[in-house]
């Protein structure tokens, strides 16, 4: 019976890996190169293996909700929607989209970000930015379509020992001309107060430095950078700041300099993977478990190998990973 | 113990918000939405109007009778 089968490890059936070697990803998003970035191990359980901690993660959840109420309300104001028109529809799927219909009740329960902190981030967000009225434009595209939610893949020019190629690829939120300069625009939600010790965290970034690539390679405009529209949620407020974050080109050319290293030892990992326990090819990087508060897989790293099996089944949910073939 | 003048400045309208965002939302109007979100507006000007006059953002504490109830930061800290 079908229900008696495991979910398929990411690697398998899907166009963002090597049709030759199992376990390759020849299409990348900035989170899974990051992910290997940080700990190869990470990478291994969480885009190999598609391992998530069971449950709401109310923090992935909620930043994804925010990004498609960004995505509707510039796509109504594009097509000639008034400000209130286009929150409307705003509000309109965030009280649908955090509904479960099963319960008859909201979806999320967590303190700060739940659905009031999202109808509310939205509210206020928008309104906020209308009134300043001086804010970014969202940049229209040649073929007269805004840019809002733009899929990209460009070719890293690394050719894989398969012969492959790896592709760069993902979303951006939306172009924007800001001042006299061309942005790729981010939204970020967050629990901690917002300044500039917030705002540096993103330089050197490797997200940041990729969708700025994406902008001048793949979407062919100038872009400076990425202009940073954070948003600190707390249980009954939200507030806004906007940073600019540029990346030079002598950045983005040193960031292109080192991608080859870090292209080149993934493609050990997998080839070495094909020799041996595939979790062992994957080593740990045993200096990033305390990072952004932990780990998701530190308690996996912290038994025995021959006891982690069972945690991740028991623990841990699985879920598609493919930049190229699902959209976020 | 609690500073209720800090709370009418922090907290929005319980009933409607509440009873908009408790019911099925496919049966909530455009007046229901449009509402609810005149209600966030309001709330958001209380809470500038709170920042603006020395006043964090409320956080909520339980009262002696085991009522969520929301203080002011401020006050929150004299407690």
């Amino acid at each position: 019976m079908n229900s008696n089968l495991e979910p398929v490890d990411n690697w398998t059936f899907n166009q963002s890996f090597s049709f030759q070697r199992p376990r390759l990803q020849t299409a990348l998003d900035s989170t899974s190169l990051g992910e290997f970035k940080t700990c190869p191990r990470k990478y291994y359980y969480s885009i190999l293996c598609g391992y998530t901690l069971a449950g709401v993660q109310i923090d992935l959840e909620f930043g994804s909700a925010g990004h498609r109420l960004q995505e509707i309300y510039h796509r109504g104001r594009a097509e000639g929607l008034a400000h209130d028109e286009a929150l409307d529809s705003v509000v309109n799927h965030a009280l649908i989209s955090t509904w479960d219909r099963r319960s008859q009740a909201p979806s999320w329960d967590d303190a700060q970000k739940n659905r009031l902190s999202l109808v509310r981030m939205a509210v206020e967000y928008f309104d906020h930015y209308e009134k300043e009225g001086t804010g970014p434009r969202t940049v229209m595209l040649a073929d007269g379509r805004p840019a809002v939610e733009l899929t990209f893949a460009f070719d890293s020019g690394y050719r894989a020992s398969t012969g492959e190629p790896i592709v760069l690829c993902g979303h951006l939120d939306r172009l924007v001309q800001f001042n006299e300069d061309i942005y790729v625009s981010d939204l970020k939600t967050t629990r901690i107060a917002l300044g500039t010790s917030y705002a540096a965290r993103f330089t050197p970034d490797n997200q940041f430095t990729m969708y700025t690539i994406a902008g001048r390679v793949a979407l062919s405009v100038p872009a400076r950078g990425v202009l940073l529209d954070a948003v600190q949620i707390g249980a009954t407020f939200v507030r806004f700041a906007r940073f600019p974050i540029p990346r030079p080109q002598p950045v983005l050319d040193e960031w292109l300099t080192s991608l080859p290293y870090w292209l080149k030892q993934m493609d050990d990992c997998a080839a070495r993977a094909e020799n041996m326990p595939p979790e062992e090819a994957y080593p740990q990087n045993d200096k990033a478990c305390q990072l952004y508060g932990g780990c998701q897989f530190r308690d996996v790293c912290a038994r025995s190998p021959s006891t982690r099996q069972p945690i991740l089944k028991a623990n841990y949910n699985k879920r598609r990973w493919d930049p190229v073939g699902q959209p976020r | 113990m609690t500073d209720t003048t800090s709370a009418a400045l922090t907290e929005p309208s319980p009933e409607s918000i509440s009873e908009l965002f408790n019911r099925d939302p496919l049966s909530l109007s455009l007046v229901d939405r449009r509402r609810l979100i005149e209600e966030l507006r309001a709330q958001a000007a209380r809470n500038a109007a709170a920042a603006a006059a020395g006043e964090k953002p409320g956080r909520p504490l339980k009262s002696s009778d085991g009522q969520v109830v929301r203080i002011s930061q401020k006050a929150a800290d004299l407690l």
